[in-house]
């Protein structure tokens, strides 16, 4: 049942969700295709290059808006509003729904946040390249590139697969906070998407604190004790630096993603209340 | 041997009315049953518990022996009381849906109602007269293989022609092994097709009995003796 | 089209009247076979249940018979035919008789009235 479910809110959601993912890509190819063909001999180049960053940014932020909008209207639409009724006569069990239109969710946003990434620093690298034929070094963008993934800390596969795990994770956690408000709102017998709203503004401001507060924690305790012994040393990275931050960062996220996740879970199962 | 559909002490609260209020119903194969009550009286509550698409606050329904879930909605099909189907699609990707998650529904008996109506199955939902959309939605319904099937006012707002074929439709489906239970205020209209009838009140039962019966006891009509019960 | 019904008399007992009728004024003969339950709850658009129990009842008066696997037949006993028909026949007299007796007619004008009537339709 999981998969029928997966394959029609994978065909549903495609109608508005392929032409957005297109886009990205669009957008991106065109900013990598700009940066190649800028000259970097007059000023010129410098300001057409900032300006299609701007834009490029601009774009993937609407793109990613419109997106998750999307998504997130159509899970409230087949769950809880006009298409709910054909949705709970479905003989799919409750726990199917969710997930089905979960992973079909997470799945176009993670897509979009390769694309997003992939064209960025396709970008880069174009414009790095340029920059350096023009300068008439063109050797220098290795050296630049592996300065680059050193100081990030990309080096250590340890870390990248932590950031590649982080990554799929925020696709998903984005939907399930989002899904929770929604499924939370649906408690209450009236004002259902103002209580939804609400619900999220509120957690969003939680999490932001907690947030917040323990990483000024942590970074003090970091300051203290790890930065000073490898500034001194000159071998400090990207990962050092902010290594311990994004644990406890990543470690919080998941406890209020599993929250989240077990509250709207319970709440499709056992209590829905379709008006 | 379990029931069709068998509820006990079913209650459904809100905030500040009880909609159902402890209803015990059984339900047996074979029969068409009219569910009677004046608006408020709880019909759609009960409906939609036994669809689960609301909770319960106490009491249980099962429908041949297996609670709300996924075995049950195999085994119901339902007409809401309101258009539920997606307006931008096509009739044909409709069917093929349903197909797709229901084992019992029969396409071909679906493609034929439609050519009998003159609907074109390649028409988008949208695009349909109320009247035909109406009928897509008895179609969808009707054309599956379920054992009971749950119309919630399914001629209200339809021309009599249309009425005249819904009934003939109800009827043209019955199987002694299903039961069809209809929810209504059109009683006069459909009063010859029932076998039985619940008279819904308050959220209470306050009648279970067969039209006949009714007929005999009472020297009058359901619909008459509808009309007394719930006098305003 | 579907069958006429009163709405305040049980429909089980409307049917079995209007079979009888069916069968008395020639419509359906002696031994003829009967449509299925579902068959003639659809013209009737009755419920089958309904159809069934009156079909029962002619079947327990021997009006009707079934035989298991052919279905149900009307009886070839033309006696009983013909014995229904005339009690059918009283039944619609007494009626009118008493319809007539009470707008004021006594017997006698009533008979009168009715030879009147009957004469002018043929004439």
């Amino acid at each position: 049942m999981l998969g029928k479910v997966m394959k029609h809110e994978w065909l549903d959601t495609g109608k508005i969700m392929l032409p957005l993912t297109l886009s990205q890509l669009g957008c991106g190819l065109l900013g990598i295709i700009v940066l190649n063909l800028v000259n970097f001999d007059d000023v010129y180049g410098s300001l057409i290059s900032v300006g299609v960053f701007i834009l490029y940014v601009m774009a993937c932020f609407a793109l990613e808006v419109t997106a998750t909008v999307y998504l997130c209207v159509r899970f409230y639409k087949s769950m809880f509003g006009s298409e709910s009724y054909l949705t709970h006569t479905l003989p799919v069990s409750n726990m199917a729904l969710y997930h089905g239109k979960l992973l079909v969710a997470a799945a176009w946003q993670l897509l979009n946040i390769i694309l997003v990434y992939g064209t960025a620093f396709g970008m880069g690298f174009t414009l790095g390249i340029n920059v350096a034929e023009s300068a008439g070094e063109p050797e220098i963008m290795n050296e630049v590139v592996q300065g680059v993934i050193e100081f990030m800390g990309l080096d250590s596969p340890l870390f990248v697969i932590g950031i590649v795990l982080f990554v799929i994770f925020s696709a998903f956690s984005g939907m399930i906070s989002v899904y929770a408000c929604m499924a939370v709102g649906q408690l209450f017998e009236k004002h259902k998407v103002l209580a939804s709203v609400v619900g999220y503004v509120i957690l969003l401001l939680v999490e932001q604190v907690i947030s917040t507060v323990s990483t000024m924690l942590v970074n003090v305790y970091q300051g203290e004790i790890y930065i000073d012994k490898e500034l001194a040393a000159g071998t400090y990275t990207f990962s050092h630096i902010y290594g311990p931050t994004m644990i406890v960062t990543l470690i919080e996220s998941l406890v209020f993603t599993l929250i989240c996740y077990v509250v709207g879970l319970y709440i499709c199962n056992k209590k829905l209340n379709i008006e | 041997m379990s029931s069709l559909l068998e509820c006990k002490g079913v209650t459904k609260r809100y905030e500040n009315t009880i909609a159902l209020d402890h209803v015990d119903l059984t339900i047996e194969p074979g029969h068409i049953i009219g569910l009677l009550g004046p608006n408020g009286s709880g019909k759609t509550t009960l409906i939609k518990l036994i669809n689960g698409l609301l909770y319960p606050n106490e009491g249980t329904i099962l429908v041949k022996g297996n609670g709300i879930g996924v075995e049950s909605k195999k085994v119901v099909s339902y007409l809401p009381d309101h258009m539920f189907i997606n307006g931008g699609r096509k009739i044909r990707q409709m069917i093929a849906y349903f197909a797709d998650f229901y084992e019992d529904f029969d396409v071909k008996r679906a493609y034929d109602m439609l050519a009998k109506l003159s609907i074109n199955p390649e028409a988008t939902v949208r695009t349909l007269s109320k009247g035909n959309k109406e009928k897509v939605h008895l179609i969808m319904a009707m054309s599956r293989r379920a054992d009971l099937y749950i119309l919630d006012e399914p001629i209200a707002g339809v021309d009599p022609a249309a009425r005249d074929y819904i009934l003939k439709t109800i009827l043209a489906n019955y199987d002694e092994n299903a039961s069809i239970l209809i929810s209504t205020h059109l009683i006069a209209d459909i009063e010859n097709i029932l076998d039985e009838v619940i008279f819904l009140q308050n959220g209470r039962i306050r009648l279970h009995a067969s039209v006949d019966d009714i007929r005999q006891q009472e020297g009058k009509s359901v619909d008459m003796l509808f009309r007394e019960v719930f006098r305003c | 089209m579907a069958w006429e019904m009163n709405s305040d008399r049980p429909i089980f007992v409307q049917i079995i009247e209007r079979i009888q009728i069916d069968i008395v004024s020639g419509k359906y003969h002696a031994g003829d076979k009967l449509p299925s339950v579902r068959d003639l709850a659809a013209e009737a658009a009755v419920n089958p249940n309904t159809m069934q129990k009156a079909l029962s009842e002619l079947e327990r008066t021997g009006l009707v018979y079934a035989q298991r696997t052919s279905g149900r037949f009307i009886t070839e006993d033309t006696k009983m035919i013909e014995e229904l028909k005339k009690s059918l026949a009283r039944e619609k007299i007494t009626e009118f008789f008493e319809s007539m007796q009470s707008l004021g007619f006594a017997q006698d004008e009533i008979i009168s009235m009715m030879k009147e009537v009957g004469e002018g339709e043929t004439a």
